[in-house]
Order: C-alpha cells, then structure tokens, then sequence
C-alpha cells in the first residue's frame, strides 16, 4: 500500500506556493477624487443651419498620421449590419463609418453640432418645421462607385416602414404617417408602392423634402438615425442587407465572420472633401468578438504585442478594476472618461405602489452611495436627481425639497418616519434585479438600505437574458427595479414622451414606472408642439420637475463610461453616443 | 467483429436518436415564447413577436418541429427561401447563421485544446505513473503520486486566474491564451494553448498517475514478466516491451472516456481562460437563449461522447485478444 | 467540468481488474476472531494519511454544522455589509483599505470587495451551502444507484439491457450544457413569480437537477458488483436452499455491497462539491446572498489583482477539503480491501 505521508507535505507545499505566488497585496486607495474630470455637459449641441460646417473635409486631428490596422475589441458581434433595423447605439458608431445619412454630429473638442452629412446642411425649414428640405452634395457615391441620388434616400425611407424592419428606431415613420402604426398607412414599397409625393418629395438628383401634418422640430436630428441611409431599390436585398449593407462611408466591410471577427477597409470611393465629419486614417479596423470586459481592460492595460494597437469601443474598465487602473498614472493615460446621455433610475411600479408617501420613503431610504460603489463608485456617475439627462437641451438642475435634497447615502430614519406617519411600517417591496455578479450586490446593497428604513424587502432574482422583457411587462409582480433610459437625440423628446407618457403604457414599453397623469399627459402634448429647441428644452425641464413630485422613480446615477486603447493608439475620443469615437482613431507609429 | 462493429453503431445511433429527442422537447417546450421576445427589440409588438414566431416555425406542433429537424439533419430543408443543406441543424437564432457550420468552424478550439491536454498528461501522467511503479515505496514514488494527487484536486476555475495573473498580465513568461490555426502557425497555435494546456494537464495527470502505477504494479507481478525476467531480459527490456504493454490496456479505456469529458469540460476551461470554441458557443447560446445552436452542440458533444465509447471498445477489443467481443 | 465519470471508470477499473479471487468482501473471507468491520477499522486506523485527513474531513462538517457557533464567537456574521457601515474600511471604488484583503485582528481573513461583508464568515457558511447540497445529493443518487444497480445485475436480461441503455444514454448527455440550460428552467417550476425563492427551494432545484445525472456513477459500479456477485457460490447456495429473492438481496446481496457503495460515496461527495461549486461559478447555482464557495471563487478571480485573498482562501478551501477527501476515500478503500492498492 502507498503511504501517503508526502502528499500532506506536499499539499501544505502547494498551500504556501500559491499564497506566495499570490503575493501581499497593498492596501485600497481612493481614486475617483479627481476633480478636474469631465462634467456632464449641458447642452453644447447646436444645429448647422447655413451648412458652414458641413463642407468636407473634416479638421485633422493632431498628430494624427496614416496607415496601420487598429483592433477593436468588443464582447459581441452587432445585432444588426443594416442602418434601418439597428437601434444599440455601440452597433451604430459602427454603422456610421460604413454607411452615411442626411445629417450627422460633427464633434470639435467639447463642442457637437448638427451638420449635413450626405446633405449640404442640417436641413432647412420655412414652415416652422412642418417640411424639411435636403439638398444633397456634390462627389458622393456608393462604395461601388455609383453615384447617390435623392431619391435612394426617399427609397430607404420608404424601406423603413416595412415590418421587416419594424425593430428599427420609428420616429420618422411615426410622423410622416402620423400614426404609431405606420404600417398600416404605407406598409413599405414590397407591398404599398412608392411612398406618396404628399410624403416625400423628389426634386431631379438632389433636392429632397419631407412634409409632415405638423411641427416636427426634431427632424433633422432624426434625420441622423439610420432610416436615411440611402438604398438604391434595385440593389435592395431584403433581410439579407442585415449581413451586406449598402455602403458610402469612409469604409466598407472586408470580411465578416458572425460573432468572431469584422474587419472594415478602405473605400476608395469616398471623397474626404465632401464629409467634414469622418477620417480615414487607418488601413482598417479588425474587430474581435468575444472578450468580456475584465479580459479587455487586461490586455489593454498591458498593451502587450498587438493589443498596443488594441482600442475597445463600447465597455473597457471593469468596476472590480478601476482601483489598479486609475491609480497607476501611466494606464490612466490609456483611458477616457465621460459622462453619457443615459440616465439610471430606480422605477416605481405606481400601478402596485400607489401610496405617494411610500414612494417618498423609498426615496429618501435608497442608498444610491453604497448601491454605486458595486458599480465602481465615483466612475459609475454622478447621483442623479432627475429623471432627464444634464446632456439633453435645457437641462437644469432643479430644487424640489424632500425630493432633490436627499441624501445619498439614504436617511434610514427620515424614511422610518414617513412610512411610521402613513401607516405603513413593513411595506412589502419586491425588488427585481438583474441576476449578474454586479448587479446582484447592488440589490444587496439596496435591500440592506431599505430594510433599515422599516421596509420588508422581497429580492427577485431575474434572468439576464430575459430581464427587460420580464420588467417591461404590464404585470411584472414587481414594486421596484433598475431601468435606464438613453435619448436618441440630445433633445427631450425621445425621453419624456416616451417614459412619462401614461397613455403609452403597454407590454414591452420603456414606461415601466406605469406612470399615468391626465395633466402630465397634457404637458408632453403642449411641449411636442413647440417648435424652438431651447424653448422646448427648458418646458421639459419643468415637466421633470413635476413628475418628480409625484416620485415615479428614483433618480440613481447618470452613469459614466470609460473606454481603454493600447499604448500605440492615438486621438481616442468620444462620439456623440459616448461610444469611441472610430473615425478619429490613428496609430501613433 | 464486424457484427459486434455494426451492433454498437445502431445502438449509438439509437442513443443519439433518443437523446435528440428529450433535448428538442426540453429546449423548444419549455421554455416558451421568450425566444421570439428576445430577438423583437426596443419598439416590440405582440403583432411583431408572432411574427417572428411564425418565421422560426415556432407555432407548428412540437413533434412535427422535431420531425422537420430531423429531415433536416438527413436530407435539408427548406428554411425560409434559404436552402438548408444536409446535415441542417438549422439557423442560429441571434446571427442566422448555420449552426452546423459555426460548430464547425469553432470546433478546431476545442479540438486543440483536447488534443494538447492529451498529450500533456499522458506523457506527465504515464511518466510518472512508470517512475512511481519502478520506485514503488521510495521517495519519488511518494513524491510522484503526493502531486499528482494535489493537482487531481484542484478546480479549473481557481487554476485559471492564478495562471493567467502570474505567466501573462503581471510577467509576459507566457502569452495569453488565444486561438491560432496550427496551419497558420505551429507555433502561435502552441503558444497561445500552452497555458490551458498546462492546467488541464496538471489537473488530469493524477488519474493516469495512479492508473499507470496500479496498472505496471499489477503487470510486474504476473507470471509472464516473472518468466521473461528469469530468461535474462534486461530490466530495461522487461518494462518497456512488456510490462508497459500490458500496462496500458486500462490506460486507453480511461483515456477515450477523458477525451470526451474534455470535450463536454470545455465550458468551463473556455470560460476560465476566454478562448472561443465550443464550451463559449454553449454558454453564448444558453444566454441569448439560441435554441438551435444548443441543439447542434448537445448534438456534437453526445456524438462525440458515443464515438469514444466505440473507439474504445475497439481498440480495447483489438489490444487485448482476452476481451470477449460480445455485447 | 466532469463529474468524475472517468473516476467511476478508474475505480471500476481497480475493483474489478483486481484479481478475480478478491472479491471485495470481509465477508467471504475465513473469521479469524475479529469482524470484518473491526478488520478495516483497524486497518485504518494504522493509516496515519487516511486518519488525518478523515480529521479534515471532519472539521470542516464540524465547522459547517457549528457555523452559527462560530458566528456568535467570532463576533460576526456572513450578512452584515460592514464595509458599507462602517465608512474607511473600503476604498472609493470598493477595494478593502487595510492591505492584504482587509486582514486584521477584526477581520481575520478580510473583507469581500464591494460590500465588505466577512470574508471567513461568508467561508464558514459557504461549507454550509455546499455539504448540505452535496450530501443530499449523494444520498439520493447513492439510493437510486443502489436500486437501479441491483436490480439491472440481479435480474439481468431485458431489465439489465434497458438500463443499461438508459446509463449509456444519460452519459452521453452533455451534463454540464444541461446543468447551465435547465437549472433556471428548474428554478422556474418551483418559483412563483414576485415572490423571494428561500434559499432551500433554490437548493432543492439544484439538487433535483444534479441527482438526475449523478446516479449513473453508483448504478454502474453497482451492477457491476452485483453482476459478479450472482455467481459466487454463496449466492448459489442461498438459492438453492430456497431463500426468497427478497432475502437474497437483503441479506445476501446487500451486505457485500457495503465496500462499492462507501467507494461511490467517497467519490461522489467531493465530486458534489466541487461540481455545485462550478454550477455557481458559471451562475446558475444559489445566489445571494447565500454564501457560497463557487461564487466566492468567480467574484475572487476578477479581484485577483487587488485583493487576492479573496481568491486564495475560497480556492484553498475547496482544495484542502477535495484533496482531504479523495485521501480519505483512498484510505477507506485500503481498509476495506486491501487488495485494491498494492
């Protein structure tokens, strides 16, 4: 028989060398106390009306030189390649270096304007925004070669409103049909023909406009989303345009194998002096799919042999890492940090939670400091105290005692005494969270907060997968859960109308808060109407104010995102969806 | 044998068959219709999710979804206006790519993987198997089973950020775990496996350790060795001519056995150290919920489990002329 | 993650490779004055590894059973989020101030990132999660293994064959696919929705799931026992002097069984453990805040860098007890036949 004394030996030997392999570690260090980062801009979007800033080509970035491939890592391949299905705004920024639209964000520094992009100017209007009229430019083709012309633009609109595509973003369809079921007014050119001239109009190969029944000041900024990337109706492809779009921008797709690697090149048949937006610095980008957002800060942070060519897009600092990041002077020299559009909230379900004074508890008892220190703290964003973002046009922060002056750490006792004087000690919360390591420790977090304030807390463990879905149902059994918002343009009315409106309140609708007020209702009618921005911004600005009254929600954080490049990439930036800037990268030798 | 051949071959077809069928019964009935919820998107319908439903084959009956399944899988079918070409697993879900070609195209990976941890171990594990047996009861042999028995007992898992934080982000000695094709560079492929491999290694080498030693142990006190040794056999001659033969018998067995939960163990070495193969194709699929693609890999790693049990009934058959070809 | 399938094979291998007189049995051996029981006890008792490493063993059901004792020593308990009350324990991005995991006199083996709970806490009630789950999982799979296992050897023919196919088919399944699709499908049956699932509920999911691909292992080394059994001559005369098939079984048949079926258990305990603790690494085993090894591990694995006691003292943890018991399952096995290692 084999005695197995040396194995004891031998074990307590492996104990010791993996303890001494691991090391003693130092001590935590505070990092987030910088105060010279990038605030949450207030509104700096302005609108190239007389077109100055739209003639090509775009400024050169400092240092900026030519050549080179720059990797893009990113955890997954994009849902969607054609412009008019996909919606998520890190696929977009891909989509824009590939196929160009009416209008797009020219971003100089810190400032951002709408600019022609395909169009000489952001559009221009005469009727108080009820028509809008494009001309396009002069030199612009197809990556084929094939010139653009009006009326590919006015197709792809048409295309647009088909149910094939009906998970792409719906504003335009919306208003020109001046329905929510636009489908059913023009189901698309497979079906319906061309779309009416009391719709869209084409004059010869350059002039196009589209008529609305009423003021749509937003066009032009709708006119950025992806319906108004021009296809011409005889190289359509259906669905199969979702694997090979028809593309115009400063690149065009290489090779593509699904969730694995997307390698974008050169178009030479896109002319620099008619896009004052986009670069063609590099040769190409190699996306690889696949690494999760640990193993890309790693790789970024060491920037060992091709990763120093390495940038990632949408996600790079992992909150489990920003302590060895941010405090080595040499890696945060790798990094970019800057609020985004979005804002995160803590929804109240108001068709379960009916009592205002229980919402107002809730309110004052969430620990938002100890809820975002799970996220990373100061890098997951500042607390948030209103349900808009500071970057949509006319943000202001706001007082509204008992609602705005709370403290972030929660007041377990105030919060005691607002449920004790409602009667309502030991209210039965059910909080629903998404059942992710991260998130999973913020409802933690959350749940200690809330059961010290005299809250009974029921935490629901929900599927990753499934989590919108099962939130954003009607009867969702839930009191309380994490819901975040992002506007599609920096103006209020892709926020309001869409979260506060209660007559929008159904299954898979972003208004999970169910919030319903006849007056609020009103309000969002009122404010669509007004056709000057910054007018309009400020209304919203009140709006907000007054659904914070009846506390819809808890207004959390306005989250932050910090992107990571290798060593040897130079001009990182953020671009208007605060997702890297592609077209502004180069590699530094 | 021949016989024995094609009985084992229609039962495995027959297990295959059977556990097709529990799995599409599991995976397409169960758990509803969140699949076409999940590929609807930010502005969803009910309108909309019907059809997508109906665009997946989602409201057919579920055998008769089986029953198309499996046409496809022989013959192809028709999805959509695509031509399915045999053997059709279907569409991806998510991407809508074919679910044979991307198991296909991912299985190199794990194929690599396997294939390296093979070799590894086998050399580490029968090595010090033979070393601990001729030593039987000295140091060595303590020392040889002592680790081999404490890396049988560690986890993938804890292994990989261990590994990874020491030979990759904080020294550069090896490079991070990264998938190349052994036709586009023997080397890159072997250096970019060489740090999963050693961990699979160090876990498994244990059981062959062990097996080896048991093993020679046992072929050293047969008769035959007793005889070959008494005709003057160098001890050299003895153990390698002989008694290793006899000795590996048991060593195959286990090793047909290990290849396929290597195969099925990819999840988690894939997840452990971010490679992209199979286990990660698994994993992806059961998150985004893409029925199909779970499917053609429960498919692939059974089918895969199956052949190595034949193989190894063969060559278990063909190694020791003692074995009875029955059953 | 394997389940130890090859294990099963390994052992399957020793017992029966094992030459053909030894049956694995005190039973058929000649009485010499002392229990076949009192034999291996004594045995094992002689083996220093085999008795310290039952000791480790044991602390660590000792340390699982007494956890709330240890609490009440110890002064703290695996809930309370201290890093979150107690302002400068953590770092502004949540990383333990005090080097080396938060390691103190207070916090003898730190504090977890983020919320700062305490991390020998969170250990001593992870043992918890993981034995309970692991044992009630071997005692079902061992039963059923029991059963199936006689019964496909005893009867033989058809009965055999059709479990046998049953096995084969069950091994050929992918378990750890069907352990990460099926679990939250599991989950699911048992939970209403809106309401907080106990931890029990969610332990009784997992544990259904685990027993339905873990009986295989006893079910094979059982039948392979029995089938060999069959034909010793006990059995013969037992049948021949027109014993019913009831007592050949229990009186026979079962008590030579005792040696396999403590094989399996030994085997399956550890495999239990560290296969439940892999189901929670790969987030499908119990969730928060149920303390757990597993998703100790997953969360340490990203901390590595910053706080690697977090990593360490998990991951040590599930090595010593592993490794303890595949010792402790070695010696058992010795004792109680010493011809199975020689």
């Amino acid at each position: 028989m084999l005695k197995r004394k040396p194995i004891l030996v031998a074990s307590a030997f492996a104990t010791s060398a993996v303890l001494i392999a691991s090391g003693c570690s130092a001590g935590g260090q505070n990092a987030g106390s910088d105060p010279n980062r990038a605030q949450a801009e207030v509104a700096k979007v302005s609108i190239d009306k007389d077109g100055s800033l739209s003639k090509g080509p775009a400024p050169e970035i400092k240092d900026s030189r030519k050549g080179g491939n720059v990797n893009i890592l990113w955890r997954q391949d994009l849902a969607h390649y054609d412009p008019a299905v996909s919606q998520s705004s890190p696929d977009n920024t891909v989509l824009e270096m590939i196929s160009r639209r009416l209008t797009h964000y020219r971003i100089e520094g810190d400032k951002t304007t709408l600019v022609g992009d395909l169009a000489t100017n952001a559009g221009e209007s005469t009727d108080g925004g009820k028509t809008w009229k494009y001309t396009l430019k002069d030199g612009i083709k197809y990556s084929d070669g094939t010139p653009i012309v009006a009326k590919d633009v006015k197709y792809a609109v048409a295309r647009s409103f088909s149910t094939l595509y009906a998970r792409g973003f719906p504003y335009i369809q919306t208003w020109l049909a001046d329905s929510e079921n636009f489908a059913k007014v023009y189901p698309g050119p497979y079906e319906g023909g061309e779309l009416s001239n009391d719709k869209v109009e084409v004059q010869g190969d350059k002039t196009i406009i589209f008529k609305f029944s009423q003021p749509r000041p937003d066009f032009p900024f709708a006119a950025a989303l992806g319906a108004t990337a021009p296809v011409p109706q005889a190289k359509d492809t259906k669905e199969a345009m979702d694997q090979a779009p028809i593309t115009s921008g400063p690149y065009k797709i290489g090779s593509h194998e699904p969730d694995k690697s997307l390698k974008l090149v050169r178009n030479e048949n896109w002319d620099p002096s008619t896009d004052s937006i986009r670069h063609q610095y590099v040769d190409s980008f190699t996306f690889q799919f696949g690494p999760q957002v640990g193993e890309v800060t790693d790789r970024l942070a060491a920037s060992a042999g091709d990763d120093k060519n390495s940038a990632s897009i949408y996600q790079a600092v992992a909150p489990e890492r920003f302590e060895q990041v941010m405090n080595d002077p040499k890696i945060k020299q790798q990094i970019i940090d800057k609020p985004t559009a979005q804002v995160d909230l803590y929804a109240i379900n108001t068709t379960r939670v009916t009592d205002l004074n229980v919402r107002k508890a809730l309110l004052v008892a969430f620990p938002k400091e100890q809820a975002r220190l799970q996220k990373g703290g100061p890098y997951q964003g500042d607390f948030a105290t209103t349900l808009g973002s500071p970057s949509t046009l006319g943000w202001k922060k706001y007082d509204l005692p008992g609602v705005t002056d709370v403290d972030p750490k929660g007041d377990p006792e105030k919060a005691k005494k607002i449920l004790t004087d409602a009667g309502k000690l030991g209210y039965s919360i059910s909080l629903g969270y998404n059942q992710t390591p991260t998130s999973e420790k913020e409802a933690l977090a959350i749940a200690e907060g809330l059961t010290k304030a005299g809250f009974k807390v029921e935490k629901i463990p929900m599927q990753p997968k499934t989590f919108n879905d099962t939130r954003d149902k009607i009867n969702n059994n839930l009191d309380f859960y994490w819901s975040a918002w992002a506007a599609d343009w920096p103006t209020g009315v892709t926020v309001y109308p869409e979260l506060f409106d209660g007559r929008k309140v159904a299954d898979g609708r972003p208004n999970n808060t169910h919030f319903n007020n006849a007056d609020v209702n009103a309000d969002i009618d009122r404010i669509l109407k007004i056709t000057d921005s910054t007018e309009q911004g400020a209304e919203f600005n009140k709006l907000d104010k007054k659904i914070m009254e009846s506390v819809p929600a808890v207004p959390y954080v306005y989250p932050r995102r910090q992107l990571m490049f290798g060593t040897n990439v130079g001009g990182a930036s953020f671009d208007v969806h605060t997702v890297m800037n592609l077209t502004n990268l180069f590699l530094k030798s | 044998m021949l016989a024995f051949l094609v009985r084992r071959v229609i039962g495995a077809l027959l297990i295959l068959l059977v556990i097709s069928a529990i799995t599409f019964l599991l995976f397409f009935a169960v758990p509803g219709n969140e699949v076409a919820a999940l590929s609807c998107g930010k502005s969803c319908t009910p309108a909309l999710i019907d059809e997508i439903k109906r665009g997946l084959g989602l409201d057919q009956p579920i055998w008769q979804q089986y029953l198309t399944y499996l046409g496809g899988i022989f013959g192809g079918r028709m999805i959509g206006d695509k031509m399915c070409e045999a053997p059709c697993f279907g569409y991806s879900f998510v991407n809508r790519q074919p679910v044979f070609d991307t198991v296909v195209d991912r299985l190199p990976v794990t194929l690599s993987l396997a294939i390296g941890a093979v070799v590894l171990f086998l050399i580490f594990g029968v090595g010090l198997g033979m070393l601990a047996a001729l030593r039987k009861g000295k140091a060595a042999d303590k020392i040889a089973m002592g680790f081999a028995l404490v890396g049988g007992s560690m986890q993938i898992y804890v292994l990989a950020p261990f590994f990874l934080y020491i030979f990759v982000y904080s020294s550069d000695l090896l490079p991070r775990p990264h998938y190349v094709s052994f036709f586009d560079s023997p080397l890159d492929w072997a250096g970019g496996l060489i740090l999963p491999w050693i961990c699979l290694a160090l876990i498994h080498t244990a059981y062959y350790a062990r097996l080896t030693r048991s093993s020679m142990v046992d072929v050293l006190n047969e008769d035959f060795i007793r005889t070959v040794r008494a005709k003057g056999l160098s001890t050299r001659e003895v153990y390698v001519k002989h008694a290793f033969r006899g000795a590996m018998t048991p060593i195959a067995t286990i090793l047909g056995l290990d290849i396929a939960t290597l195969f099925a163990g990819a999840i988690i070495t894939e997840t452990s150290f971010s490679l992209v193969g199979v286990g990660q194709l698994a994993v992806n699929s059961v998150l985004a919920s893409d029925l199909p693609m779970m499917m053609g890999v429960v498919m692939l790693a059974s089918s895969a489990v199956v052949v190595a049990n034949i193989i190894v009934d063969v060559v278990y058959a063909a190694i020791d002329p003692r074995i009875k070809v029955t059953a | 993650m394997d389940i130890g399938g090859h294990v099963a094979d390994l052992v399957q291998a020793e017992l029966t490779t094992a030459d053909a007189s030894s049956v694995p049995t005190g039973r058929s051996k000649p009485p010499v004055g002392r229990s076949p029981g009192q034999l291996a006890w004594r045995r094992f008792r002689r083996d220093k590894t085999g008795v310290i490493s039952g000791c480790v063993v044991l602390f660590f059901f000792l340390v699982g059973l007494g956890a709330p004792l240890i609490s009440l020593l110890y002064g703290k308990d695996p809930d309370t989020q201290y890093g979150l009350e107690r302002p400068g324990l953590l770092s502004d991005t949540g990383i333990p101030m005090k080097p080396n995991g938060g390691i103190d006199g207070e916090f003898w083996l730190g504090l977890e990132p983020k919320l700062g709970r305490d991390v020998l806490m969170q250990l001593v009630y992870g043992i918890r999660t993981s034995l309970l789950i692991a044992l009630v999982v071997v005692f079902i799979v061992t039963a059923i293994g029991v059963i199936i296992g006689i019964t496909a050897g005893y009867l033989g023919g058809k009965a055999d064959y059709f479990i046998g196919r049953v096995i084969d088919t069950l091994l050929a399944i992918p378990s750890t696919l069907f352990f990460l699709a099926f679990t939250p499908i599991a989950l699911a049956l048992f939970i209403a929705p809106g309401k907080e699932a106990p931890a029990w509920l969610r332990a009784t999911a997992l544990i259904l799931v685990l027993s339905v691909f873990g009986w295989t292992r006893a079910a094979r080394l059982l039948r392979g026992q029995v089938l060999s059994l069959r034909e010793r001559e006990f059995i013969d005369a037992a049948r021949v002097s027109g014993a019913s098939s009831r007592r050949i079984v229990l009186k026979e048949l079962l008590p030579n069984l005792v040696t396999p079926i403590l094989v399996v258990v030994t085997l399956d305990v550890p495999a239990m453990v560290t296969t439940e603790a892999a189901l929670s690494y790969l987030g499908v085993g119990m969730v928060e805040p149920t303390p757990d090894w597993g998703r100790m591990i997953h969360t340490g694995g990203d901390y590595i860098q910053t706080v690697p006691t977090y990593l360490v003292f998990p991951g040590l943890a599930l090595l010593i007890f592993v490794l303890a018991f595949n010792l402790l399952g070695d010696s058992v096995r010795d004792a109680l036949d010493p011809k199975s290692h020689r």
